[in-house]
Formats: C-alpha cells, structure tokens, sequence
C-alpha cells in the first residue's frame, strides 16, 4: 500500500518533470519549423545533428562521429583542473582554517584576488601559457579553487568546541585531534565545497575552450558558430548541459555514501 | 528537621580521596573587570562517592566541575586527582555533558569504543569493550545507528557508555538529563544508580533539581552566586530505593530548599 502509494508520488514527480522540457520543445518546435530564415534551428534539426556528431552516418562530414574525441577532451581538463584545485585548495583551506599565522598570512591576499572574476583571468592565461589547453586548464584550476578553498575553511573552523572537549576527556592527544574530530566534522563542509567548484568547473571550461583550443566541447562550440552551423552550437550545448548534470549527480551518490551520518546529506 | 540540619559534615578523611579540592577558585577577566566565578572552595571526595553540586546559575558548580575535567584551569586552590595535579582533561576524568557530545559521524558503536580506540587498544578488545557496553546502557540494537538517528535519552546512554568504556573513575556530570522528558530522567535516574553501584564509580553530578540530587546522592553540596562558593555540604542518609514522596526525603527537600533559598 504504501510503496504503491510511493511509486505513484515517484511516477507524478517523474511526470511533472518532464512537463517543462517537452512544453518548451514543443514551443521551440512551433516556433522554428517550416521558416526557412529562422536564426534557430528546429528541435529536429538539433537531434538529427547531434546524432550525427555523435555516431556518424547522417552528414558524414569533418565533424561526424566526433563528439567522443571532444566529450573526452573537455572531461580531461574538467577533472584535471578540479583534481588540481581539490589538491591544492583542501590542505591550504585547512591551514588557513587552523592556523592562525597561516590565515594572518594568506588570508588578505586571497580575499583581494578572490573577487577577481575568472573571466577576466583569461587574457592573462593567454599571454601566460598561451594559446591551447594549458589556459583552459589554469582556468577551471581557478574555477574550482575558490569554492573548496572557502568552504573548507569554513568546515574546519565551525567544528563544535564540545566535540574537542569530548575527545580530550577521552584521551585523545592535541596532535591526534585533527585527525580524529576536524576532518571527519568538517566533511560535509568540504564536500560541499567540491561539489561547487566542479560545478564551476564545467562553467569555466567553455570559456577556456574558446581560447584556440582544437578539441574540446567549447571549441567546436565557437567554431560551429563561425561556419553557421547552429545545430551543432546547441547540440554541443546540450551534450555539456548532461555532462554537468552527470557528474554533480556522481559526486552527490559518493556524497551520500561518506556522509550517510550527516543530517543534511544522509 | 532540626536532627537532620545537625547531620554532621563529615570530611571524608577514609584513606586518600580520590579527588582532593582545596580552596579552588576561577576569576575570568571582563573587559578592564575581573569577575570571580568561584571562590575557595574545599570539598575532599572518596573513592566510589556519588556528589551531587546543586545551585542556581551562577554559582560556579559548572566551573568547579569543567576545572575537575581540566578544561579550565583554577586561579587559585589546587586541586588533586587520585593525588595528582589536574594539569588537563585525561580519560580518568570522564564528562558527560547535557548536549551529549557525540560524534556524528560515528555510529553508536564507534561511538562507545572511541575512547580505546583512540588510545591504541587492540581491534578486538575495542569491539568487546564496546559490545559490553552497549549490552550494559541497553543499545545493542541499535548499534549501529548514527546519532541523529537517536532520541534525547538515548544518546545520553551513548555518552555515559562512551565514558565507562573507556574505564574513567570519575564520571562528572553537567546537567546531564535537564534536556530530557520526566519520563526519560527518571529511566536513566534509576538505570544510573544501578550502573554507579555495579562499577564502583565515583560520581560528581551537577544538577539545579533538589529532588533529583536527593534521590541519587551520598552526599549534597550546596553552592551559591555572587561570588561563587560552597554555602553547605550535606550527607544524604536515606537508604536506596529511595522514596521521593516519604518523610525523610522531604524534610530534607524542604532543608535544601531553605540553604538554596536564604541565599537570595
């Protein structure tokens, strides 16, 4: 009774769910079909062309069947960019947060760079590493940077003082505590922190890409616009529009997982 | 009345005490004003003792209790555990807080077996450890539950567990059921009473109830604010079980009350 009841609840949500995407097809289908200067292409067009970038077989020209080669192009410097960024920003946002010369020391300085959009980084990127995929890189490094360093931070700083009364009381040394209680507290924070900045990573990754980079999501994006070629704008478009939501679906399950202990995530 | 107001005060000389409080007091500084918390206060506790402070806010029975677990330090006195200076928290000075203290992200197992495991115990005798006291506070079910996942009376098993565990003879206690239903409280009351006499451990349980304290205590210490000090220190003579509505008990209901209530 009840897990019918639940399905039926799970079944409506579904439904609502996609009331909104095939409404707004079904608006852009009315508003495109059948004009032949219309400046967006018609749904259909949108998938014939998709499927073409995907597997081939329909247009069969330069750019059939190679959405793979840049799917996987822009998913190296996404994950590349954030496994960089978690891997500097974690251990400096837990200095920051712990340790008092480190946050007199670096604090300042990251305030006044951090309002700095990562945007604006990009003509610097270019002169610096120069036209190609090293800029796009630098870019989601950046992108991601902030968001876990300012939530780590804020995890290791917001741990309850009791929790560090109750490990004393049990016997846990001064150096051991940070293992033993900031870590583990401050976790949900942190994984927070990750999930923004892979988030912002896929953001910045376009941008990155319409540096002159060859391969890349963004970079057929750009050139597609260039030759016209609109469908391939939107079908590139929605390939990293599933791309995003994938990967924060993934690292939410992992989230779920480690923090099944916490309230607000188990 | 007046035979129980002439109970004698009997300084617990019986060998050494296990916790030797002589004139301990806390002065914390208030902007340019230095505000006195607690003043000499001498109170000599033996080995297996259930002492309850009772006071109103104020009065410093917090502050003498945080002191004992070293998480502050005194101004002036010293004070001794098992004739050492108390130079900081140890697991021999277990504390059950009223807001329990736990670790969410460990489950009630973990929990309880926290303290061995931290100090390097073996795999396994962290695991008996843990199953022995989790079959002892009545949780063996729900092991391993998560906190959050607990109610209020439950997770103050989980604390006191989490304390014998971890083998402290001397469990201090901050208003540890103030934040339960009356129902709750009077479980634990009793299954704490039972816990007290089959370790024997020494207890110092702060608390703002005068019945509560009657009913669990050897021994009352009465304390008052401004400045924070000990005003009397009371033998609580009736047997256990105890009988909250017979005479005794409420005469000296009535004799706390009028120590706690001269004081305002």
């Amino acid at each position: 009774m009840a897990a019918a009841l639940g399905r039926g609840l799970a079944s409506r949500q579904a439904l609502l769910a996609l009331a909104a995407p095939v409404l707004g097809l079904l608006a852009w289908h009315l508003a495109t079909a059948g004009r032949p200067y219309s400046l967006v292409p018609p749904p259909w067009d949108v998938a014939v062309q998709w499927w073409d970038l995907a597997f081939g077989g329909v247009w069969d020209d330069l750019y059939s069947a190679t959405l793979l080669d840049h799917t996987l192009a822009s998913l190296g410097r996404v994950y590349g960019g954030f496994a960089l960024a978690a891997l500097v920003a974690l251990p400096l946002g837990m200095l920051i947060g712990r340790v008092a010369v480190a946050r007199d020391l670096l604090d300042p300085s990251l305030q006044i760079l951090r309002p700095i959009p990562v945007t604006a980084w990009l003509p610097l990127a270019m002169i610096v590493f120069g036209i190609g995929p090293r800029s796009a890189f630098f870019l989601v490094f950046l992108g991601a940077f902030y968001p876990i360093l300012l939530n780590t931070v804020f995890g290791v700083q917001s741990v309850e003082a009791r929790l560090f009364e109750a490990a004393a009381m049990l016997g846990v040394s001064r150096q051991a505590t940070f293992w033993k209680v900031v870590l583990p507290a401050s976790l949900p924070s942190i994984f927070t922190g990750l999930r923004l900045g892979l988030g912002f990573a896929w953001v910045v990754i376009v941008v990155g890409e319409m540096t002159g980079v060859q391969t890349g999501l963004g970079a057929i994006i750009m050139e597609a616009r260039q030759l016209s070629r609109t469908e391939i704008v939107i079908s590139g478009m929605i390939t990293i529009g599933l791309l995003g939501f994938l990967s924060d679906r993934l690292i939410q399950a992992l989230g779920r997982r480690l923090l099944r202990w916490s309230p607000q995530h188990g | 009345m007046d035979d129980l107001a002439a109970l004698p005060v009997q300084p617990a000389t019986a060998a050494v005490p296990i916790l030797d409080i002589q004139g301990v007091g806390k002065r914390f500084a208030f902007g340019a004003e230095t505000i006195t918390a607690l003043s000499g206060a001498t109170l000599r506790i033996p080995k297996g003792q259930f002492v309850c402070l009772i006071g109103p806010s104020g009065c410093g029975k917090s502050t003498l209790l945080r002191m004992i677990a070293g998480f502050e330090t005194a101004s002036e006195g010293t004070l001794l555990m098992a004739g050492r200076h108390v130079a900081g928290p140890g697991p021999d000075r277990g504390m059950v807080f009223q807001d329990y203290g736990l670790f969410p992200w460990l489950t009630v197992r973990q929990n309880i077996g926290f303290g061995p495991a931290a100090r390097g115990r073996p795999r396994a005798e962290v695991a008996a450890t843990a199953a022995r006291f989790l079959e002892m506070v009545g949780l063996t079910r729900f092991a391993d539950a998560y906190p959050h996942q607990l109610s209020g009376g439950m997770k103050q098993r989980v604390a006191i567990a989490r304390v014998l565990a971890n083998q402290a003879e001397v469990v201090l206690m901050d208003e540890p059921f103030g934040a339960l239903d009356a129902m709750t409280r009077e479980n634990l009351q009793q299954e704490l009473l039972q816990i007290w006499e089959s370790a024997g451990l020494t207890i110092i349980f702060v608390t703002h109830a005068i019945e509560e304290a009657i009913l669990l205590a050897d021994r009352v210490v009465v304390m008052s604010p401004g400045p924070g000090r000990i005003v009397a220190d009371e033998r609580v003579p009736l047997p256990r079980p105890r009988d909250p509505t017979g005479v005794e008990f409420n005469a000296l209901r009535r004799h706390l009350a009028a120590l706690l209530g001269s004081q305002h």
